[in-house]
């Protein structure tokens, strides 16, 4: 009961993210650029639950992305899988209270994310390689999450201890 | 027999004194004495107080009565301003549903030569690369790949793919968007792309401009129709800045889109 109450309150929290996502950040952008709470979001449940559950949460995530917005499916459910699961791998070396580790690590795993998405589309889809803008558009994103973790810390903290707490298999529903 | 007459004395004296006393007193322009004063205040004071109080409660007996006149006009006036908010939002969802149609009607008067459907923007570019918008029109409103997406203003996108009820349209400030495009004023053909640097200004690079061709700022830039994708002459933008490099086939232009991308919200989709 409690693993399909966490399920569920999982999947209302990742449809928010989208929502906020499509609709909120992309109303505030930082100097042309605007945040990803996915990344926040997928990144911090893997950190904090772990491989498993980060993977899950960044292929629920990412699906749900590529089926609303994505071009072709199956792009951002493969990175945010990745990103879930990478951040999961973490999972042992991070404490809870520590902020920084936290902004570190997701503004590595956005680097990375980033970087992965522009050299995909430089590649498939006709974009030319500039260097500078891309690093100068990654690194505003960059100071964007950090400001969004520092808001959305607690609740970040509360969602992984929260599905922690049911998760006593490796199955969580 | 004496008392008698001392008695009838004294009472003719009083009334002598009363006469004398009304004769001296009846005047209107006589001031009246301390005494006088003193005395009339005396009597009139427990009246006075009497009268405060009757007062006092014949006042409050108003401001009660007051009190329910103006809860009853405070309900009246809360109905009143409840219809009238009622009434404002129902004018609101009217001008904009005016200001939609009319939107239509001029797209759909701008291209005559076209058949358009005529959709809204449901939701804006979702991450920092791509510049892609979704419609609330799909293929069952006869919206296909590829479809040329336009607004009064000239040039937004194609279509790249459909469901039912909604489309996915990729705008020409898209860095893998290129446009097959030519100038009004030299006929000359080039290239117009999007570019991740500039998609913010909303601005496009014609790159590999050739050799000879230059471009002055305002220089009108429109679809040459080649390439399948775009029909021919529909406006994109003008001119800003035309680049000169030391090797002329690097010289690049810099155009202004003529659609505002941050307030796109109806486009229509040229369907023939």
């Amino acid at each position: 009961m409690r693993k399909t109450l966490t399920g569920i309150i999982m999947i209302f929290v990742i449809g928010t993210a989208i929502f906020l996502q499509a609709n909120l950040l992309q109303a505030i952008p930082l100097n042309g650029t605007s945040a990803n709470i996915g990344i926040i979001l997928v990144a911090s449940v893997g950190l904090i639950c772990g491989k498993f559950i980060g993977g899950i949460n960044g292929f629920v995530y990412g699906i749900l992305y590529d089926i609303a917005f994505g071009r072709a499916i199956g792009i951002y459910t493969i990175l945010y899988l990745l990103v879930g699961y990478l951040s999961g791998s973490f999972n042992k070396n991070f404490s809870k209270d520590n902020k920084v580790s936290m902004i570190f690590l997701i503004s590595i795993i956005t680097a990375i994310f980033e970087t992965s998405i522009f050299l995909f589309f430089v590649l498939f889809r006709n974009y030319d390689f500039e260097l500078q803008s891309m690093l100068f558009i990654i690194v505003k994103e960059i100071i964007y999450n950090t400001i969004l973790i520092l808001i959305l810390y607690k609740f970040l903290i509360w969602f992984g201890e929260m599905i922690n707490k049911s998760k006593n298999s490796y199955y969580l529903l | 027999m004496k008392k008698q007459m001392l008695k009838r004395t004294l009472k003719f004296i009083f009334v002598i004194i009363i006469f004398v006393c009304i004769g001296m007193t009846n005047g209107k322009n006589r001031n009246t004495t301390v005494f006088e004063s003193l005395v009339s205040n005396l009597i009139t004071l427990p009246q006075k107080i009497t009268n405060n109080i009757n007062n006092w409660a014949s006042k409050d007996k108003e401001n009660i009565k007051n009190i329910e006149k103006l809860t009853e006009q405070n309900e009246k006036l809360a109905k009143e301003n409840e219809e009238l908010q009622r009434r404002m939002l129902d004018y609101e969802v009217l001008l904009s549903e005016n200001i939609i149609l009319k939107q239509k009607s001029q797209i759909e008067g701008s291209y005559p030569d076209y058949d358009v459907v005529v959709a809204n923007v449901i939701y804006e570019p979702m991450n920092n690369w791509e510049e892609v918008y979704v419609i609330d029109k799909g293929s069952k409103d006869g919206v296909k790949p590829n479809m040329t997406v336009i607004t009064t203003e000239g040039l937004v996108g194609y279509i790249e793919s459909t469901t039912e009820s909604t489309a996915k349209l990729i705008s020409i400030l898209d860095a893998g968007n290129s446009v097959s495009s030519r100038s009004t004023r030299t006929r000359d053909a080039v290239i117009c792309k999007g570019n991740i640097s500039l998609k913010d200004e909303e601005k496009l690079k014609i790159a590999a401009i050739p050799i000879g061709v230059e471009f002055v700022e305002g220089d009108k830039i429109e679809t040459s129709g080649m390439g399948g994708v775009y029909p021919k002459g529909i406006a994109i933008g003008e001119i800003k800045e035309f680049i000169v490099k030391k090797n002329p086939t690097e010289n690049e232009a810099i155009l202004k889109t003529y659609v505002d991308f941050s307030k796109l919200e109806t486009v229509a989709i040229i369907v023939k």
